[in-house]
């Protein structure tokens, strides 16, 4: 009965301490403390990817941690062992995860922005003179800045950066350059009028501006020749040869130039509101001064359209 | 009289001790078996923290089964398990 009794105290007993060694152990504050700071060094190697970079590590360090956490809450020796065994581990996975990470960025950096282009050609042509008559020509002066290649339209076809090339249109014209290079391109225009011009030769009696009769047949082309461009501005400029003063020789050809504008006006051909007169004195001599005949042909008047 | 309480206490403890033990190491080796498929398949390539990851867990439940706590070796056998079976799922050796 005793042996009984006493077996079954120690049967009780035996519980009562198995009861007490299956009690988890409570964590201390410093404990929980430890192990946040082991959790935050495995997330922060998560999020730098320690999956890829430091595979075996990032492993270890997670059983270490948990082994540490359960040895905690089970054992109450050797707890600090294993705390900073797993946070070694911990330390371990950081030191590999980091530089390898920070290698991937680098990695990864997006690449440098292209060099910006270029910046856009610019050009300019001219034209000298900036009109011609028919059958005449002029020059066209273009010039260009940051091009690579140029090139002029209607005919002209490849041209160096800068230069000059005569042309000679029929009609009015349109030349466009343009300019290219990396950036894009870049246009100028010039638009060279061409017009149609006769030349009539009358002469005056000494101070006065009447038209002799002699003259009418040579102011008969006048006539023709505004008939010719019907609507179209006309310009009749007087000239003189070279006998006299300029002064004089202005006012002369300046008679000269309105009695033909005023034929032409009274003729009907023309609207007087398209007609300009004015007179050049002995400038622009088409002939020898110096003989007879030269003097002749610098004595005119010419008559010009100058278009719509 | 006396005896049969004696032998009956001695038995149960000692089966149930030795019950238990059996299973946490049958349970281990069951794991130990898909991590070595996982092995196989090329999971320490195609998977590697995941097959690592299982191999750590791994030790520490073969760590608690021989002090002698089983259950807290069946719970990183569990965790070592799962990532036993995701390195071999990854690593395309799973069940087809």
């Amino acid at each position: 009965m005793r042996n009984q009794r006493f077996f079954l105290c120690m049967t009780v007993l035996l519980a009562v301490f198995l009861a007490a060694g299956c009690a988890p152990r409570q964590l201390t504050k410093g404990e929980i403390d430890q192990f946040d700071a082991i959790s935050a060094k495995i997330a922060k190697a998560e999020k730098m990817d320690a999956k890829e970079c430091a595979p075996v590590e990032l492993g270890n360090a997670l059983a270490e941690r948990d082994a540490a956490r359960h040895e905690a809450t089970e054992h109450w020796e050797n707890v600090s062992k294993y705390i900073g065994k797993a946070d070694k581990a911990a330390d371990v996975l950081l030191a590999k995860t980091i530089p390898c990470w920070e290698a991937k960025q680098v990695k990864v950096a997006p690449p440098p922005p292209p060099p910006p282009p270029p910046p856009a050609p610019s050009a300019s042509i001219v034209a000298n003179p900036k009109f011609v008559y028919a059958g005449k020509c002029t020059t066209l002066r273009w010039s260009t800045q940051k091009a690579t290649k140029a090139m002029i339209d209607q005919g002209v076809g490849s041209v160096g950066l800068s230069g000059t090339k005569e042309v000679c249109p029929k009609k009015t014209m349109q030349y466009t350059i343009t300019a290219t290079n990396a950036g894009g391109p870049a246009k100028a225009v010039v638009e060279v009028p061409v017009y149609h011009r006769t030349t009539v030769h009358i002469n005056f009696d000494t101070d006065k501006a009447d038209i002799r009769k002699a003259d009418l047949p040579e102011l008969q082309k006048a006539i023709d020749f505004v008939k010719r461009w019907p609507d179209t501005k006309i310009l009749v400029l007087g000239y003189t040869d070279s006998t006299g003063t300029d002064a004089y020789n202005q006012k002369l050809s300046e008679r000269r130039a309105r009695a033909v504008e005023k034929y032409l006006e009274d003729s009907g051909f023309v609207d007087a509101k398209l007609i300009t007169a004015e007179g050049r004195g002995e400038a622009d001599p088409v002939g020898d001064n110096k003989t007879k005949e030269g003097r002749f042909k610098n004595r005119r008047v010419e008559i010009s359209e100058r278009g719509k | 009289m006396k005896r049969p309480w004696v032998g009956l206490w001695a038995i149960v403890l000692i089966a149930g001790l030795s019950l238990a033990g059996c299973a946490s190491a049958s349970k281990i080796q069951g794991t130990r078996a898909t991590l070595d498929q996982a092995k196989a398949a090329g999971a320490a390539d195609k998977a590697p923290f995941e097959y690592n990851a299982a191999e750590a867990y791994l030790k520490k439940a073969v760590h608690q089964a021989e002090k002698g706590d089983p259950e807290a070796a069946e719970t990183f056998r569990k965790q070592s398990e799962a990532y036993a079976v995701k390195a071999l799922e990854m690593s395309g050796g799973g069940a087809k």
